[in-house]
């Protein structure tokens, strides 16, 4: 029975990997996990290794999923992949109303509520960085004039070429009910009726066939580069990258109709090493380091004193600048808290209907 | 020989039967010791987690461990209507201590899967009632939210109260009670149909392909067939995630063979051989094909050739000594093959995960997304319990099969 045995080696295996992950960390490490990408790349430079210079904490690297159910798993069991994570908002406030994320002490981090982008601090999140949503298009293949709104993003008459969305209802239902018509400030008041989610879905099903999605951000940089799609929607950050890659001049990306929302700090509750965690917090907060990462990825500090150490030249490219934030729109936490599942299980049987 | 002797000789037979029993007992008892490792292993990693999934998929806590006084009165209410008066005013001090204690998340995330926004209510709830005082039951909930009017809500409340139910068994095969979402019921029966589906195209793929190869192997050459059997084994022996991935490179639009057919001129414009149920069928063929050869052919040969000359020199012609020979003694392979390939393909997750689009992906993703994503384990255990139940049924089918070919041979 090969199978069997075979079986039992991988389980073997498997074990003797989660041992050695066990064991790999010393007890006065500090493990972050992030989205990876350009942006764990740019705290690995211009955060971790002067925190680590500075104090002799050893910070390691671990990925984050954005998985709501591995921290809780984390909080209830005791036992910890990691003691932070830079995570979206929607997680931060979950994380809190289900009491499995620490709840920070701003005091220890000599901040306050003012220091913060007005509106982005929560109890479980100190925010970093604001980032934002929007969508590019390959100029070689796309006619410029190009497109300028989401109802241009649907018209693919007068711009030929699929388009790629992420596999998620959280946004890609904005945007459906922007593309229809709606004005930015309705959109929630919309989609928080039956009627409204109605309408998004049958403006999404008019764009569907020329659909491909995506479920990570490197997907949808790489479907672009590769001209698999026109258009791509994507995390400004990725896009930004993306465009400043070798020979990917072509990517522009519209600041027009975007979402944008903040990141955050995250520590799952009980978690062992407090204070380096907030010693880490600390030192990640100081303007002048949140300016130095804002430079590499173009997200907007969620830390006020940081914008003015910002050059001006990156302006076009930010979400948090002048002339783009007035053309967005703020994510609505607590409706995708309701919702997330919800809607991402009607999403996932659209998705499926061919 | 006295009595004496005849009881004293007696007792010594008696003592020596006892040794002998005794040491009998030991052996068995050492010989047990050797699979005691294996079987605490099995029993903590395997069948353990197993027992526990089952209970999780009916254990309902939440609302009675964090709102335990409504829990218990809502229990009584008809259904009809609104719940006295008295169930108001107990939601209240209930929803105010566990607001207090932070656990009202917890009611909040539970209520939330049967309708959505029912957490948000909660919570706007708990902080209005945390800054007063004292709430008079009714009209006071009703004045911080007019959703407290609406019979859903309070059916949804009682429909959660007690610590055990099929809560998420009901989801899971879309009947769920107090949710009206309308594209949303029966979702996961669908999946499960597909997912049955797809294993059946796949193992029907595997026997149309494993069966002539087996055969092939079975009766080549020594030598060739060592290459040969080497050739199965060595994807066999390859990570799962690195065949999915090869596939992966072959098949996306700018791909190895994409990009061959359009150099070559076959076709001009890409094909679309990725993210869709093709691609799903190609690899999981592939990654399967080695759990029905191995079987196939290690029993067919086995299977002398002789009775095939005998069958030929009584008058059979080959496709009839094929038919009533060779298949039947194949059986014992083709059915282990059929039954491994069955089990393992019915919870596949990576290869549909990276090959398919939407629509092709199985039970185990819809699994691994409650679990992961949305941390709804109940769901999840519901799903994989019901997983479980098709493995089990299948494997009672084949039980069943064998056991009545088998009595139908004895009988011919």
């Amino acid at each position: 029975m090969r199978s069997i045995s075979n079986n039992l080696y991988s389980a073997a295996a498997l074990a003797g990997l989660l041992v050695a992950s066990t064991v790999a960390a010393r007890a006065d490490d500090l493990t972050i996990a992030t989205y990876g990408g350009t942006f764990e790349e740019a705290l690995r430079k211009e955060v971790y290794e002067p925190f680590t210079k500075e104090t002799g904490i050893n910070v390691l690297a671990d990925a984050f999923s954005g998985d709501v159910g591995k921290i809780r798993a984390m909080a209830t069991t005791g036992t910890y992949n990691w003691q932070l994570a830079e995570s979206e908002s929607v997680i931060a406030a979950i994380g809190c109303q289900q009491d499995f994320l620490e709840r920070f002490d701003l005091g220890r981090l000599k901040l306050t509520q003012n220091d913060f982008v007005p509106g982005s601090l929560i109890e479980c999140g100190i925010p970093d960085v604001i980032y934002s949503v929007n969508f590019a298009y390959d100029t070689n293949q796309v006619a410029e004039p190009g497109p300028a709104s989401w109802a241009d993003f649907w018209n693919v008459e007068k711009w030929p070429g699929k388009r790629a969305m992420r596999k998620s209802p959280n946004g890609t239902l904005e945007f459906a009910l922007l593309a229809d018509g709606v004005p930015m400030d309705k959109v929630y008041e919309v989609l928080s009726t039956p009627e409204g989610v109605d309408r998004a879905f049958a403006s999404l099903s008019k764009l569907k066939p020329n659909i491909v999605w995506w479920e990570t951000g490197a997907q949808s940089v790489q479907l672009l580069a590769d001209k698999e799609v026109a258009m791509t929607v994507g995390w400004n950050g990725r896009l930004y990258s993306a465009a400043h890659g070798e020979g990917q001049k072509q990517i522009k990306t519209v600041w027009n109709q975007f979402r944008w929302e903040t990141s955050m700090w995250i520590m799952p509750k009980g978690a062992p090493n407090v204070d380096n965690a907030y010693k880490f917090l600390e030192y990640a907060t100081k303007p002048e380091l949140i300016a130095e990462v804002t430079k590499r990825v173009a997200n907007g500090p969620a830390v006020l004193a940081a914008g003015k150490l910002i050059p001006a030249e990156l302006n076009p490219e930010l979400p948090t600048s002048p002339e783009n934030l007035k053309n967005g729109f703020p994510m609505d936490v607590q409706f995708w808290v309701d919702h997330q599942e919800d809607l991402t299980e009607r999403f996932n049987n659209w998705v499926a209907q061919q | 020989m006295t009595i004496t002797a005849k009881v004293i000789s007696k007792a010594l037979d008696d003592s020596a039967a006892y040794g002998y029993r005794r040491e009998l007992r030991l052996k068995e008892v050492r010989r047990g010791m050797l699979v005691a490792p294996l079987f605490f292993y099995i029993t903590l990693i395997f069948a353990l987690p197993i027992v526990l999934m089952l209970i999780r998929s009916i254990e309902d806590p939440e609302v009675s461990n964090v709102l335990p006084n409504t829990a218990s009165l809502i229990q009584h209410w008809d259904g009809n209507g609104l719940p006295r008066d008295e169930v108001f005013a107990a939601l209240a001090s209930d929803v105010k201590e566990a607001a207090g204690n932070r656990t009202l998340g917890q009611a909040g995330s539970r209520l939330n899967y049967a309708i959505p926004g029912f957490q948000s209510l909660l919570m706007k709830t708990g902080q209005k009632i945390s800054g007063t005082p004292i709430v008079n039951g009714m009209e006071g909930l009703i004045q911080i939210d007019r959703r407290w009017k609406e019979n859903r809500y309070w059916l949804a409340l009682r429909d959660a109260s007690s610590q055990y139910s099929l809560f998420y068994f009901r989801t899971a095969l879309g009947m769920s009670a107090t949710e009206t979402t309308s594209d949303g019921r029966g979702f996961y029966f669908d999946v499960l149909a597909r997912t049955l589906w797809m294993t059946f195209v796949v193992t029907s793929a595997c026997v149309i392909l494993g069966y002539p190869l087996s055969y092939f192997l079975a009766n080549s050459s020594e030598a060739l067939r060592i290459k040969l059997i080497l050739l199965v084994l060595l994807p066999f022996w390859t990570s799962l995630l690195v065949r999915t991935t090869a596939w992966f490179v072959l098949l996306q639009k700018h791909g190895l063979i994409n990009d061959v057919g359009m150099f070559l001129g076959l076709w001009s414009e890409p094909l679309e051989l990725i993210y869709n149920r093709f691609a799903v069928y190609v690899a999981m063929t592939h990654v399967m094909l080695p759990f029905m050869v191995l079987p196939l052919y290690s029993v067919m040969l086995k299977i002398p050739s002789t009775y095939l000359n005998a069958a030929a020199t009584l008058g059979a012609p080959p496709l009839r000594s094929f038919w009533e020979v060779y298949l039947p003694l194949s059986f014992p392979g083709l059915g282990a093959g059929i039954l491994l390939v069955f089990i393992v393909t019915l919870g596949f997750y990576i290869t549909p995960a990276l090959l398919g689009g939407p629509a092709d992906q199985m039970l185990s993703y819809y699994i691994a997304q409650n679990a992961s994503n949305f941390g709804n384990w109940g769901l999840a255990a519901a799903l994989s319990v019901l997983l479980l139940v098709v493995v089990g049924a299948v494997i009672l089918l084949f039980a069943r099969l064998r056991t009545t070919t088998y009595t139908q041979e004895a009988g011919q």
